[in-house]
């Protein structure tokens, strides 16, 4: 299945939901993305890093992509907005206050970003989370975001198709290396016909350092999967691209 | 955490988040992949219930295996998903349970709750072992039909229920079809239609003392005893399952529970007391610990650390209700007109959801909201009135002064000498209807009055505390307010002068529980209660007849000292009746 852009009735509601939304994210504007909102946090000029999918005003990798400290076994990553102010915040709501129905308000213009960026894809892998974790949150926001991708764009989720093996800390307050030794060991693909020889779009919330996606990206592959993408919600912004 | 879908031998179904058979020698097929309970629930419910496979294990598991297909198909896109859908396979052998004693501590942390997989997980910490292992014994309880689990949210008559606390859930786009999450009591830990509620059909009071000690370290009041005495009746008699408790402001209706909590105790009934607020809690806590010697008592709030510990006497904010099923027999529910209390749909289902069917319930006001004083008129509640306070003299009566302000800290001339008169006679306390208005008017007394110590102060303010425990020292003459300092704080020879009087975040109820901060002590029994305000509107006059309605229904009970008589006198005469009976 590549890519079928649903039309018709679900084209004709989404256009009358949005008619009468505010901005999803500063909820004071015309939504679903106010034009202040767009350029603050969603910077249409800038591009993405290729490897960890950062923002950057302009190449094809951000400064640590090109000293080699990108994560590996990616096969392109792209992060929606910038991390940062009225957009942080609407996606640690999410997360933490537990409303995921507030996802649905940028579900259409993610999804077209998202299949105007990145090469088409035969299913979506949500980022998993460990069943403990899983049951403190109530959902997986990782998961939500997936369904919105296959309810928007028909793309088949692979439930199951990554797991999390092993309960990591929280990463917060860890140096890379620490993240990416702790994450070494933490997935696993149970039944390896299910993303062999596939197209697969590696789905998680935010990324910063990449390590998580990388992770899953290295169980996918040596599970036979084709090519890995990564797409998050938001990640970092290079501000200045300097020469080394 | 997803369930598994279990086929015992003999045809049984069962859902659990291990796929393990029953027992060593049971051997079960299992589904190779788990997913949400409210799912499998919803595909077993697809099958009807008047299907034909009867015992026939293999029909049975062929058709669950073709609805599950058909389930998930239907909201994943089919096509692709073909190696990924679930198959049978043998279950495993069940591993050996871990020692039975820990068993057995837990049952008793999680009797008559109902919690949510992040709170087992929590009970986990508690006990310090691994989540697995809780997530093994509450499973263990489950087969044993003393627990169940349950979909956290799920879909009732077309609408997304959330099981915990009641209220309709949010919908989103979930992987397995629509899914849902409940905003109302989110901050317990999400219920979402995907996550799974553990309930425990277990009774507190397996673990009760014995017997119980009750030692009222102070005798109760002859209006206290007279009001105990029928909250005692009320809680022994068949019949009725609510009563309201009408206590003037002050006169210690919290002790007056206290043999019915023992009479419930002494027969390990298991006992709930509820505020909408922590300090309430936290300043009740104590004085149940000293008039009942050597009982555990569970105090549940936001600020203590360990929630799962066995107690048959619970101290609780009312958010903490919802952790609990049909756990208690006896309900006292503090404040009820009290933010956040007063129309709150969720708690009023939490409680009932905490109670047993023959639970009885005692609602504490000062201030009745008008449906429950409606009910009690009509004779459907019973009525329990403490009308006087524990020196026998009449509560303060507040008079209205016509004065208007503007809150930008112009303080007319007159209400300074006014505020003056009332110094002279105690600390003044100048409530204000908003926070905005603290910091001016506080400023516009210390301009007309510089000779007076002056503070202000507000929920939030972050010197709140210490200012205070000044205030207790005696420090300020006056101390500008909003309505923080309206319950649980006594001041000897306070005066009340409420500003803005007719303004409308000041109800009815909240005039009076300020009016009623002034004469609780017993060396000054009385005190000024004045409401500055441009009219007297109706939520004044109110205010001012439930305080004189109280004070009359306290003379004609013979509850007022006649003004010879000395409040140590009465407090002798009740003396008698004030100890338990039995
Ligand atoms: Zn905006
Ligand atoms: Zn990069
Ligand atoms: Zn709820």
């Amino acid at each position: 299945m590549r890519n079928p852009r649903t039309s018709g009735p679900a084209d004709l509601i989404r256009l009358v939901w949005y008619w009468e939304r505010t901005c999803a994210v500063c909820g004071a504007e015309e939504g679903p993305l106010c034009p202040h909102c767009l350029k603050e946090y969603f910077c249409p000029e800038l591009g993405r890093c290729r490897s960890c999918g950062k923002l950057i005003p302009g190449g094809e990798l951000c400064r640590d992509c090109r000293a080699g400290r990108g994560p590996v076994g990616l096969d392109g990553c792209r992060a929606w907005g910038h991390y940062a102010g009225l957009w942080k915040n609407f996606i640690w709501e999410v997360k933490f206050k537990a409303q995921p129905w507030r996802l649905q308000e940028i579900a259409g213009s993610f999804s077209a970003w998202a299949c105007r960026e990145l090469p088409p894809a035969d299913g979506v892998v949500p980022v998993p989370l460990h069943s403990e974790r899983l049951a403190e949150r109530g959902f997986n926001q990782a998961e939500v975001i997936a369904s919105l991708l296959h309810w928007e764009l028909g793309l088949p989720i692979l439930t199951g198709a990554l797991i999390r093996t092993m309960p990591t800390a929280s990463q917060v307050g860890l140096s890379r290396r620490e993240r990416l030794h702790n994450l070494g060991q933490a997935f696993a693909v149970p039944e390896v016909a299910a993303v062999r020889g596939r197209d697969l779009w590696l789905v998680d919330d935010v990324t910063t350092t990449g390590a998580t996606l990388q992770a899953c990206a290295l169980a996918l592959k040596r599970a036979g999967a084709r090519f890995v993408y990564g797409l998050c919600l938001a990640g970092g912004k290079e501000l200045v691209q300097e020469e080394d | 955490m997803r369930f598994f879908l279990i086929l015992n031998r003999d045809g049984e179904i069962r859902l659990s988040p291990f796929a393990e058979a029953d027992s060593p020698s049971e051997q079960g097929l299992v589904l190779s992949q788990p997913f949400p309970l409210g799912f499998l629930r919803d595909v077993l419910k697809s099958l009807g219930p008047g299907s034909p496979h009867g015992i026939d294990r293999e029909t049975l598991g062929r058709d669950i295996l073709r609805a599950v297909r058909a389930g998930s198909e239907r909201e994943a896109a089919a096509g692709t998903r073909g190696e990924l859908l679930p198959e049978w396979g043998p279950a495993a052998c069940p591993p050996k349970d871990a020692d039975e004693e820990s068993y057995r501590d837990f049952c008793q942390r999680v009797s008559g709750r109902q919690l949510l997989g992040g709170d087992l997980n929590r009970v986990a910490r508690e006990m310090a072992v691994s989540p697995e292992q809780v997530w093994r014994w509450a499973d263990r309880r489950v087969r044993k039909s003393l627990a169940g689990w349950f979909p956290a949210v799920s879909r009732r008559e077309g609408k997304w229920l959330c099981r915990r606390c009641g209220e309709e859930a949010k919908e989103w786009p979930g992987q397995y079809g629509p899914a849902a999450t409940c905003p109302e009591c989110a901050a317990l830990g999400a219920a979402t239609s995907l996550e799974v509620l553990y309930r425990d059909y277990g009774s507190l009071s397996g673990n009760a003392p014995a017997n119980c000690d009750f030692a009222p370290r102070w005798p109760l009041t002859a209006a206290q005893s007279a009001a105990a005495e029928e909250v005692l009746r009320f809680v022994e008699r068949d019949g009725e399952k609510e009563a309201l408790v009408w206590a003037a402001c002050g006169a210690g209706k919290t002790e007056m529970c206290f043999p019915a909590v023992a009479w419930a105790l002494s027969r390990t009934i298991p006992v709930l007391f509820a505020a909408p607020r922590q300090d309430v809690v936290h300043d009740v806590a104590p004085r149940l610990r000293r008039d009942f010697p050597g009982l555990p008592v569970q105090v549940l709030s936001g600020s203590v650390s360990r929630h799962y510990e066995p107690g048959v006497l619970v101290l609780a904010t009312t958010h903490q209700i919802l952790r609990f099923y049909r756990a208690f027999g006896l309900v006292f529910l503090d404040e009820m007109d009290a933010f956040p209390y007063a129309g709150n749909r969720m708690l009023a289902w939490g409680v009932r959801q905490a109670m047993r069917p023959e639970g009885k319930l005692l609602w504490l006001s000062a201030t009745p909201s008008r449906d429950v004083l409606a009910g009690a008129k009509k004779g459907s509640i019973p009525l329990i009135r403490l009308p006087a306070r524990h020196h026998g003299q009449p509560l303060p009566v507040p008079h209205w002064e016509r004065l208007s302000l503007d809150g930008r800290g112009g303080c007319p001339a007159t209400l300074c000498e006014k505020l003056r008169d009332l110094a002279r006679l105690g600390p003044v306390l100048v409530f204000v209807p908003k926070i905005s208005w603290v910091a001016a008017v506080l400023a516009a007394i210390r301009r007309c009055l510089p000779d007076l110590a002056g503070e202000g102060s507000y929920s939030a303010d972050p010197r709140r505390r210490e200012k205070i425990e000044g205030l207790r020292q005696g420090r300020y003459r006056f101390f500008v307010t909003t309505s923080i300092l309206e319950r649980g704080v006594t001041l000897p020879g306070v005066q009340v002068a409420v500003l803005a009087a007719d303004h409308p975040v000041f109800d009815e109820r909240a005039l009076v529980q300020m009016a009623g901060r002034a004469g609780r002590t017993k060396d000054c029994p009385d005190g000024q209660v004045v409401f500055f305000a441009e009219r007297e509107t109706a939520c004044l006059k109110k205010a001012r007849r439930w305080i004189e309605e109280q004070n009359r229904f306290a003379r004609e009970e013979g509850l007022l000292a006649s003004p010879t008589q000395s409040a140590g006198e009465l407090n002798s005469s009740g003396q008698t009746s004030a100890s338990p009976r039995r």
